[in-house]
């Protein structure tokens, strides 16, 4: 059966792209190591990140808190008590 | 390696920890060397197709919940790195607009051709005149061999689009391919 103009174009197209499917494109040696390096980075920075934001997000907390507690009335009427250290007439 | 083989692996670097990450890394050890040599092809240099893979295979990684069943790992991969490609192609433009003109993707000098070498140098450069879609798309159906709906599928157009993209770009390469020495279709006609 003849083939159509689109067939024969295609044939040679894949007789010309053929020097490209066949050779090897070299990758550099270190290539697969590089990208290994990356994702293991990736990897630890996901692997430290959640108890860091916990630590961060405690701390923020506490000191949230500190400062609410010395705010209220009852806290400063015992610091002012417990001014021992002034000198007393 | 097999899709299943992909699908099995994927699972593996979804569910993350060392298990997973080392699933990836066999992942990255199968599907580099076709990755760079795509990304050769439509850039023209191996050293950016190697920046654009790692990037391609990093965010893969970050992503890799999303790949779904697997199956279609290499598809999905080409996807993203076939868009990762025609950005850092774009941003090269735009950072050799004013220095010297396509030096990025310049193709080298035809010197005294011969033989297969010369048919080599006439279709890189060839290709490296091209118009960028038209380069793709060839590269994607005469180097890759992927049927057109693949293709459509890469590029993310319909099929018809694919079709019509891709027969403009027969017809351009043929022109040019001619006019730089190379012999088309029909060496006979006048």
């Amino acid at each position: 059966m003849a083939q159509t103009q689109d067939e024969l174009e295609s044939d040679w197209l894949h007789a010309v792209f053929s020097v490209l499917r066949d050779e090897a494109v070299a990758i550099s040696a270190d290539f697969g190591l590089r990208v290994k390096h990356e994702v293991d980075q990736l990897a630890a920075t996901r692997d430290i990140h959640p108890p860091s934001a916990v630590a961060l997000l405690g701390s923020v907390a506490l000191e949230t808190t500190n400062m609410a507690a010395s705010l209220l009335p009852g806290a400063l009427a015992a610091r002012d008590d417990d001014d021992d250290d002034e000198p007393k007439d | 390696m097999t899709p299943s083989q992909d699908a099995a692996l994927v699972k593996a670097a979804a569910a993350g920890g060392l298990a997973g990450q080392q699933a990836f890394e066999k992942l990255v050890d199968h599907h580099q060397a076709w990755l760079v040599r795509l990304l050769t092809h439509l850039l023209g240099s191996r050293s950016d197709a190697e920046d654009v893979a790692q990037d391609a295979f990093v965010r893969a990684f970050l992503a890799i919940a999303e790949c779904g069943d697997g199956e279609r790992f290499r598809g999905w991969l080409r996807v993203m790195a076939r868009r990762l490609a025609f950005n850092f192609r774009r941003d090269a433009r735009t950072r050799t607009r004013y220095e010297e003109d396509g030096a990025a993707i310049a193709p080298e000098r035809v010197e005294a051709p011969s033989g297969s070498v010369e048919g080599r140098q006439i279709l890189t450069r060839v290709l490296a005149e091209l118009s960028y879609p038209y380069r793709e798309i060839l590269v994607l159906r005469f180097v890759e061999e992927l049927p057109i709906n693949d293709i459509a599928e890469v590029l993310e157009i319909g099929e018809s689009a694919a079709k019509m993209r891709l027969s403009r770009a027969r017809g351009e390469f043929q022109q040019l391919y001619e006019r730089r020495g190379g012999h088309g279709p029909n060496p006979g006609r006048a």
